[in-house]
């Protein structure tokens, strides 16, 4: 095998002197590492498949890994739906598979199953210039993501999943309604009370276009919360997961390197209340605002009746009507005088674990590091989608047959030759490529942020091409070359917010030991439940904000302190 | 001498009915197959479970995880919340009994099947949607409901944001999805009756009226104390998901129920002793529901779950 | 002279009574059916314009989307295929051990009764947990086969409780007694006369297992991990999920395929509806065959004395 691999990879040097664009084998590659074990050994695998891979033993990655990886696998796989019952059974049955792929786990579970009750392997013994080099490199250069991955007691118990590809889809975001400034003459707002102004002459001009319920301040509180536009400007900094929607009052946030909660902030909360309710009183925000459901909120931005938001609205009208919306530019307050943005880990720890009985620690810690690379690497799994390269032996083919097309983008001839039977190219690659989603183990990294084809295949970065002109808005007029939700996403965000992106971010990734996780969720029930109540009733009008010491007692006596005392303490220790 | 011939009777009459004994094994063979057996992990609740120890190596903690319950600062206000929700669910029990009456006492026509169908089907929408239905109906500005309380001179209100009509909201939406369905138990019930009572009532100068009440209602009497009997059984347990889904920041007071909580520190967290005993805290409760309200039962109207 | 008075005054009575029941049951059908009407306008419209109000009595924005993308997915004829396999095979199964089982208990004369019945009713109320169920249908060999979902919920108590009361009320005891003193056993006894009297319970029961079987997803979703073995509820389920976060998806793919997910991210509240019409149709198919089955009069004709 090992000779055969050697003779691989010549023939790839050769090929590859032929080929069109590259001199030499891309080290991202990894051709040296192969194949990763000698001696026939079976490893058992557990990994959570996207919803549309069908049978995942028949796709590409199984075979490659255990042809040109030389690792046989005995595959257990199961969707996301179960994901849960799946985890807490495995646990529970006494014989973990010996690794355990595309789970996520969160620190709750590593601490539980790793430090506690050491079912999972600690993968820093293995983690060395000889058996993962490629993550060492990528841990030297990036020791945020060692430090997220690292437990109190000093072991390591997962590798993360690292997407740096599209800074678009990490960032939280979120959006205004660029046609309705140009119609106001206004520019982006910087401060609070040009956002206050500007929500005044979104109503106006709302009015004076008859638009029935114009609600500029949009969204609702449960499912597209835009308050954190007004507690970044009151210099609260959180680290929010893009998939939140939800409020950010009761959050773990920082405020000038103090951990505080905004919903048990004395100083502040009382001018951010006053705020909110103005805007209420006001009608800038819906009048139900606390009870408005999910549907009627999508349907209240498709009749055009908000001009902020915070998920990009083509997802939810037509993607025409999306082409309004750009970026925000983070504010200041009498509170905060630098504009700021939160940063977010490129990392989603847990995605890879190894069980502490396995018979081949350092070979399972190989086979993990084979998918990561401190340069980059296009979506490995089915070689690099580009027309340029072509690695047939060892991509078991699969690198040929690709090409741009107009229509379909980057594309291939096997998936053209059955596409009747897919609704999509996705489809096509999660049933014939992946055998994970694409990203949920490894590394998603492109040659750049943003980087897209014209129509002759030539990759550019979109966020290169701004438009002339000293304002946000002209140089967010890169309206033309915008075709899909995500590059405008990712415009609007770079263009905007990724200026002020600050290295400073509260840790979401936090280990605590089991009591203290009890403790912790126990006060945050608690308290969350009872902030969350009150806070409406103080924006709406019910509670009057006179009573807010009223408030702040019963905060204090439910144990608001203590909770935040927790990750202020924990803030310190890694500090 | 007696104690003698009880054990002699109990033999005899064991033998006796050896054939409905062996009806009945195979049923109970299953239970214990199924259902007893894993029974032994119900000590969950009162064990730290750990995963590597397993269920028998867990440390055994006692009522540690009751106690906590208990003290919760909000355990009283979930209590409340949770049975408020069951006794306005009982008030709608006399619904599909009305029903069925009405639906018995017609011919059995185009109209009567009609009838009966449509008033089942509403049992198949799922949760969600009945939830999402539900939301739209009473949303202030577009909801059919409030668009017909303005056509008849009421104002429009944002009826989802008044915490008390949480619990009518709810108990309304499943008298809606289980009228039909509910009231098959009792047309089933009703079609049983012999026919020669009913002859003789007709023989007697019975109008409908009387042999509904003289004669229907009597016999249906057993099912429907049953059926509540069964019903206030699972008083304490009110299901997670329509609550969740009918929840919202301004209801909160009243929506918050003990399954929401046990949602909240859930499979994740990984406090499965917690929820376990929570769960069992909850069935102790029904359990003693359930016994007393069949010892009035029994003694009252002479009917028993057992 | 009297008797003929005496019969118009009950007709006269007897039409308003008629009257009385036939507009109750209109109006509780029709309030009953608005809802209904709604769920199947809404899975063919534009969510939006549901969401707006703008269907409260007829499509807008009409669409066969939700459907198209619902009947294209694989998964759901195996689906339904499998639910079908699980529920008529397990409500056979159910029946036959609660039936017997209703019907032993609905002896008043059996030693011993009390505590069968005590046996039943704990498994109402207890239970053991998914950790050791799940431990246990291992060792039985029941997780990854698709035998847990027909075998793995025996005997529910409730049925079996509303079964025996059946049983009770409406099988007078003289019936027994007579076939007694004939010299039937008791096991003939369950054939020739409780079975036959039985028929409404049996379809009610028959009903009341065939729906849950129909609908039970969760079994599925812990034990049956392969997708050729799910039932149609849990592919339906998946279906909704993967479409709502197709959002995710969305890195690095082609303009074409942005606009098509975002396309199917937009549909997904129509395609809830849609899911509900395409689940029920069995069920609501398989209604007028039980139906009949206590209908009044059905008894006419069944008893023998």
């Amino acid at each position: 095998m090992k000779h055969i691999s050697r003779f691989l990879s010549l023939m790839l040097v050769l090929l590859l002197l032929c080929g069109s664009a590259l001199a030499e084998i891309p080290t991202w590659l990894h051709v040296d590492q192969l194949p990763l074990t000698d001696e026939p050994v079976k490893l058992k695998i557990a990994c959570l498949v996207h919803n549309n891979s069908t049978d995942p033993l028949n796709s590409w990655t199984y075979e490659y890994i255990k042809q040109v990886m030389g690792v046989d696998i005995d595959l257990e796989y199961f969707y996301s739906a179960s994901r849960n019952e799946t985890i807490v059974m495995m646990m529970a049955d006494g014989t973990l598979p010996d690794m355990i792929i595309a789970c996520s786990l969160n620190a709750n579970e590593l601490t539980k199953y790793g430090t506690v009750e050491g079912k999972l392997l600690d993968l820093r013994p293995y983690i060395n210039e000889e058996n993962a080099p490629n993550l060492t490199a990528i841990y030297a250069e990036h020791p945020e993501y060692l430090n997220e991955l690292v437990t109190p007691d000093g072991a390591q118990y997962s590798i993360g999943y690292i997407n740096e590809n599209s800074f678009g889809t990490t960032c939280f975001n979120m959006f205004y309604n660029y046609d309705w400034l140009e119609a106001c003459g206004l520019s982006v707002p910087t401060t609070l009370d040009e956002f206050l102004e500007m929500l005044r002459a979104f109503k106006k001009y709302g009015e004076e276009q008859g638009i029935d319920g114009i609600a500029p301040f949009g969204g609702n509180s449960g499912a597209f919360n835009c308050t954190y536009l007004i507690l970044n400007a009151l210099g609260y900094d959180t680290s929010i997961n893009y998939q939140w929607r939800g409020s950010c009052d009761t959050n773990i946030c920082l405020r000038n390197g103090k951990i505080v909660m905004p919903a048990y902030d004395r100083e502040v909360l009382p001018y951010y209340l006053n705020y909110l309710h103005t805007m209420y009183e006001e009608k800038l925000m819906e009048e139900d605002y606390y009870t408005l459901d999910i549907d009627t909120c999508k349907a209240h931005l498709a009749a055009n009746r908000y001009g902020v938001f915070n998920i990009m609205p083509s997802i939810y009208t037509n993607i025409e009507q999306g082409r309004s919306w750009f970026g925000i530019i983070p504010m200041t307050s009498e509170y905060s005088d630098k504009a700021f943005w939160p940063n977010y880990s490129m990392q989603t720890i847990g995605a890879f674990v190894v069980s502490a009985d396995t018979k081949y620690p350092e070979l399972c810690v190989a086979f993990a590091d084979h998918f990561y690379d401190p340069e980059y690497c296009q979506m490995f799994l089915n070689g690099y989608t580009g027309p340029s390269v072509n690695q047939p032996e060892l991509f078991l083919g699969k690198t040929t047959g690709w090409y741009y097309d107009p229509i379909n983008g980057i594309t291939n001839d096997d998936y053209l030759a059955i596409k009747e039977k897919y609704q999509s190219y996705i489809f096509w690659r999660y049933d014939k490529l992946f055998l994970w989603g694409p990203g949920l183990f490894g590394v998603t990294r492109s040659e750049g942020p943003g980087v897209t084809h014209d129509e002759n295949g030539n990759k550019f970065s979109a966020y290169e091409v701004e438009g002339k002109g000293e304002t946000i808005m002209e140089k967010a007029k890169i309206r033309e070359n915008t075709t899909i939700a995500t590059q405008q996403q990712g415009i609007a965000l770079y263009n905007c917010q990724s200026k002020y992106l600050i290295d400073e971010y509260t840790p979401t990734v936090c280990y605590f030991d089991e009591e203290t996780t009890e403790r912790i969720d126990e006060l945050k029930t608690l308290v969350t439940e009872y902030a969350t109540k009150e806070l409406a009733k103080f924006v709406i009008g019910t509670r009057p904000l006179s009573e807010l010491d009223d408030y702040f007692a019963e905060m204090d006596k439910l144990g608001a302190a203590e909770y935040v005392q927790y990750y202020a303490d924990y803030y310190a220790s890694m500090h | 001498m007696s104690t003698l011939s009880k054990r002699v009777r109990f033999k005899k009459a064991m033998s006796r009915h050896w054939q409905l004994y062996l009806l009945v094994f195979f049923p109970m063979l299953t239970v214990f197959l199924f259902h007893y057996i894993p029974l032994w992990g119900l000590q969950i609740a009162f064990r730290k479970y750990q995963s590597n120890k397993g269920i028998w190596g867990s440390q055994w903690v006692g009522l540690k995880y009751f106690i906590q319950f208990v003290n919760y600062p909000n355990f009283f206000q979930m209590m409340w919340n949770t049975l408020r929700v069951s006794l306005y669910s009982l008030l709608t029990f006399p619904f599909p009994v009305i029903l069925a009456i009405l639906l018995n006492d017609m011919k059995d026509n185009f109209f009567k099947r009609a009838a009966q169908m449509i008033t089942y089907a509403p049992h198949f929408i799922s949760t969600v949607v009945l939830c999402s239905m539900t939301l739209m109906f009473l949303n202030r500005e577009s909801g059919a409901f409030n668009t017909i309380l303005t056509l008849l001179g009421g104002k429009a209100q944002d009826w989802m944001a008044r915490p008390y009509l949480f619990a009518p909201v709810y108990v309304i939406t499943g008298l809606w999805q289980n009228l039909g369905w509910n009231s098959i138990i009792y047309l089933a019930a009703m079609s049983s009756l012999s026919p020669e009572l009913l002859d003789a009532a007709h023989v007697d100068g019975a109008n409908r009226f009387h042999i509904l009440w003289y004669v229907y209602i009597p016999h249906l009497m057993p099912t429907i104390i049953v059926m509540l009997l069964l019903r206030m059984g699972q008083l304490v347990s009110v299901g997670f998901e329509k609550v969740f889904l009918l929840q919202n920041t301004l209801n909160l007071d009243y929506s918050t129920v003990i399954s929401t909580y046990v949602y909240q520190i859930g499979m994740i967290k990984g406090q499965y002793s917690y929820s376990t005993a929570i769960g069992l805290f909850e069935s102790l409760l029904n359990i003693i529901l359930i016994v007393s309200l069949n010892t009035i039962s029994r003694k009252v109207a002479e009917t028993s779950l057992w | 002279m009297a008797k003929n008075k005496n019969r118009i005054r009950m007709d006269r009575s007897s039409r308003i009574y008629t009257f009385i029941i036939y507009a109750l049951v209109t109006v509780t059908t029709l309030v009953v059916a608005y809802p209904l009407y709604f769920a199947i306008v809404a899975s063919f419209s534009d969510p939006n314009a549901v969401a707006m109000g703008d269907t409260v009595f007829w499509f807008k924005g009409f669409t066969l989307e939700p459907y198209q993308a619902i009947i294209k997915e694989p998964i759901l004829l195996s689906g339904y295929r499998n639910s079908l396999i699980y529920m008529v095979f397990g409500t056979a199964y159910n029946m036959m051990l609660t039936i017997p089982a209703a019907y032993v208990l609905s002896k008043k004369n059996l030693p011993g009764r009390k505590s069968i019945m005590w046996y039943f009713l704990i498994t109402m109320y207890v239970g053991g947990g998914l950790i050791p169920t799940y431990l246990w249908y291992k060792q039985l060999g029941l997780v990854n086969n698709p035998l847990v979902m027909i075998v793995g919920q025996g005997v529910s108590a409730y049925n079996m409780i509303v079964a025996r009361q059946f049983f009770m009320t409406s099988i007078p005891d003289s019936l027994y007694e007579a076939a007694e003193i004939d010299g039937a056993s008791e096991i003939k006894s369950f054939f020739r006369i409780a079975l036959p009297l039985a028929k409404p319970i049996i379809a009610v029961i028959t009903l009341y297992y065939a729906f849950a079987k129909w609908n039970s997803y969760y079994a599925a979703l812990v034990y049956l991990r392969p997708q050729k073995y799910w039932p149609l509820q849990l592919a339906l389920r998946q279906i909704l999920i993967t479409n709502e976060s197709a959002f995710a998806d969305m890195s690095d793919i082609s303009n074409t395929d942005a606009d098509f997910m975002l396309r199917k991210m937009y549909m997904v509240r129509a395609m809830k509806y849609a899911v509900i019409m395409v689940a029920s149709v069995p069920m609501l198919v398989f209604y007028p065959f039980v139906q009949k089955y206590f209908t009044k009069g059905v008894m006419i004709g069944s008893v023998k004395e």
